[in-house]
């Protein structure tokens, strides 16, 4: 029983990933806050419990990088590449699970 | 170094012509011989003169012919017939080649012909080692990009080879009856074959390839290398990301109608900067961003998401440098896939479906199965519609006459067995309506006698594969199933999804649900089959069926030599009734 529910709970991860990620498309990077580091970072523990090395790394990545541009001295650029690549791995994995 | 053994003159010139040069020897002509530098004159008895060098494609004759004649099988034969049989005398171990090419060697007497394949050396098998071993891009390299890729395609068709050795390793090309006969030398364009130019250097090719595939050499890697052409505007690129990074950052809900106008100058630019699938990518994201500016129910932000963060991650990687040619060409897509003549294909209708896509297309797509490699072949009739101005009628493309026989519809086209001949058909199986095909009606079998393999074998597992295959910059191939159906169950409108959703009972008696997404277009036929529209009587048929993540979208209902595709039979007319089958 319990190997199903940590199922539900990888995709119920997944899901959050996705609609935070969807959540930033109609905000737009430029918006991005230290509100959103500290979901990151959420995201960052449930990952870790999952032991997803890749998504992990990403997140990492997304969560330095968005944390400098939050304090004022980050490259939008390099967020938008974690940020899109995010997006794709969500995708993937939700597409593998369905 | 040559062999001019019998086979060998005979397939460089013909049967008849080394008969003659035979019998013209026996009635008595002569040649005198004169070595020079690098060739060696022969002057025959007749006041002919030849000049021969040291291989069979350059030789010079008094005569009118161009071809070659008479004259030059005479002056090697004679040579063989004369100055041979006093070595063999002498007791010499002959070697087997001819070494006209030290024929400046006034003295030599190595000059051997043979004259039959017996006296080959035993290893003899070894001459022709190069046709698997040598290296295959070096042999293909005077080859055009665009041949190549004509040959690879026609490997895809069944054609059986018989492989002859003597003297030379002969291939014939059992379907398209050809024969071509390699030396010893690793070069194509010594091999023969008696069809002449482009079609000849193919044939070659074909023959090649076909003989390395029957010796388990895999040639994919090299004549991928060789087909993919990526020539494209690297600003374009650019340009494209520096304004999807712009959407991103300005997020959807700021972002100012006028940036429809720039997705369309974008569109229009990487069409002329040869990037395809960028421009099918950035219409499709202008689709879905229409369909968010309009509030409609269809926007999907996940959708969205997906098209604008897969399409940015596709241009960087084509930004970057180290990125391989077979790699960039899938990303890049093509316009227009090049299409090849395949002689024969004997194909049976399984019905059509009419579409549109979210970039801009309408069409309607005709599915056959092909009798010859078991696939499904399409013919698709197709317009841009993303110009206000142009428009598609589903009804009047359905009931249009057919290019190819002018007085077939292709409502008609759609449920026939057809044959056709030299039709052109590209990659991914499509037909072309270009000329010089021709279309033939055949009686149609019954769909239960018809053999359609792994379409129906293995529905279950080709759902469970379905469900498992994700890949990012390749679109996901169309999977289609035939199902074979007890009965219509149920059905049902699910209004918040707006599909129609049909549940079946399969043979084997499992459920499963079939779904029509509602559209204006459609509604006809959705009304229709929400009454049921002669349903309850149609049991024990076959469902033509497109699979994708999961869903089961019903394309046309079979039943012995009839076919109702559902969108346009039942949506228009009323020829469709369920019930008719």
């Amino acid at each position: 029983m319990e190997g199903r529910e940590d199922l539900e709970d990888y995709s119920q991860c997944m899901q959050q990933i996705g609609s935070w990620a969807e959540e930033l498309l109609l905000r737009g990077i430029s918006q991005f806050t230290m509100k959103d580091v500290s979901v990151l970072e959420q995201f960052l523990e449930q990952i870790n419990r999952f032991q997803l090395i890749f998504l992990k790394e990403i997140v990492e990545l997304l969560i330095a990088e968005g944390r400098n541009l939050a304090l004022g001295n980050g490259n939008e650029e390099l967020l938008l590449n974690h940020y899109c690549r995010l997006t794709q791995y969500i995708r993937l994995s939700v597409q593998e699970s369905s | 170094m040559k062999l001019c053994t019998e086979d060998y003159l005979i397939r460089h010139a013909n049967k008849g012509l080394y008969k003659r040069s035979l019998k013209d020897m026996d009635s008595g002509v002569t040649v005198q011989y004169t070595w020079n530098e690098s060739s060696v004159s022969c002057k025959l008895s007749d006041e002919t003169l030849c000049t021969l060098e040291n291989t069979l494609d350059h030789w010079d004759c008094s005569c009118p012919s161009d071809h070659i004649c008479k004259h030059v099988l005479i002056s090697i034969l004679y040579y063989q017939r004369e100055h041979q049989t006093d070595e063999d005398a002498a007791g010499g171990a002959i070697q087997t080649e001819t070494v006209l090419s030290e024929a400046t060697d006034n003295a030599s007497h190595s000059i051997s012909i043979a004259m039959d394949a017996d006296k080959l050396t035993p290893d003899h098998d070894s001459r022709f080692r190069w046709m698997t071993e040598f290296d295959l891009s070096a042999l293909i390299k005077s080859y055009s990009s665009s041949m190549i890729e004509e040959v690879w395609f026609r490997l895809r068709y069944p054609e059986q080879i018989e492989v002859l050795k003597d003297s030379l390793l002969t291939v014939r090309l059992v379907r398209q009856d050809i024969e071509v006969s390699f030396t010893e030398e690793p070069s194509l364009a010594k091999a023969l074959c008696k069809v002449k130019q482009t079609a000849g250097n193919m044939a070659k090719l074909e023959a090649l390839l076909r003989y390395r595939r029957q010796q388990h050499v895999d040639d994919s890697n090299v004549l991928s290398g060789r087909v993919y052409d990526t020539k494209f505007s690297m600003q374009t690129v650019r340009e494209c990301r520096n304004m999807l990074a712009d959407l991103l950052k300005t997020g959807l809900a700021r972002l100012p109608q006028s940036f429809m106008a720039q997705l369309e100058t974008f569109a229009v630019a990487a069409h002329s900067g040869n990037l395809p699938d960028i421009e099918r990518s950035l219409r499709g994201i202008q689709g879905e961003l229409q369909l968010f500016f309009d509030r409609h129910v269809r926007f999907s932000m996940q959708t969205m998401l997906d098209r604008v963060s897969k399409l940015y991650l596709a241009l960087q990687v084509l930004e970057q440098e180290n990125t391989s040619a077979l790699m960039q060409s899938q990303l890049i897509g093509s316009f227009r896939s090049k299409y090849y003549t395949v002689p024969q294909l004997h194909l049976y209708g399984l019905g059509a479906d009419a579409w549109e896509t979210r970039s801009g297309y309408r069409g309607i797509t005709y599915y056959f199965y092909c009798f010859e490699d078991e696939e499904i072949y399409t013919y698709s009739d197709v317009r841009a519609v993303y110009y206000e101005d142009n428009s598609f009628s589903y009804a009047e493309h359905y009931g249009a006459f057919t290019p190819w026989l002018t007085n077939v519809t292709f409502r008609q086209f759609a449920g026939e067995e057809l044959q056709f001949q030299t039709v052109k058909v590209n990659n991914d199986r499509r037909l072309s309506s270009g000329e010089g095909a021709k279309l033939e009606l055949m009686t149609r079998s019954n769909v239960e006698d018809v053999n359609l393999n792994k379409y129906m074998n293995d529905v279950p597992s080709q759902l469970r594969e379905d469900s498992r295959t994700f890949e990012l910059f390749t679109n996901p191939k169309e999977r289609l199933v035939i199902l074979r159906v007890a009965r219509i169950v149920d059905h049902s409108f699910d209004k918040r999804t707006q599909h129609l959703n049909l549940t079946i009972e399969t043979e084997e008696g499992e459920l499963l649900h079939l779904t029509l997404p509602y559209s204006m277009d459609w509604q006809m036929m959705i009304q229709r089959l929400e009454s049921g529209y002669g349903a309850a009587s149609l049991e024990h048929f076959y469902a033509f069926v497109r699979m994708e993540q999961g869903n089961l979208y019903p394309i046309s209902f079979l039943k012995g030599q009839r076919v109702i595709s559902l969108k346009l039979d039942i949506g228009y007319g009323r020829t469709g009734r369920l019930g008719r089958l």
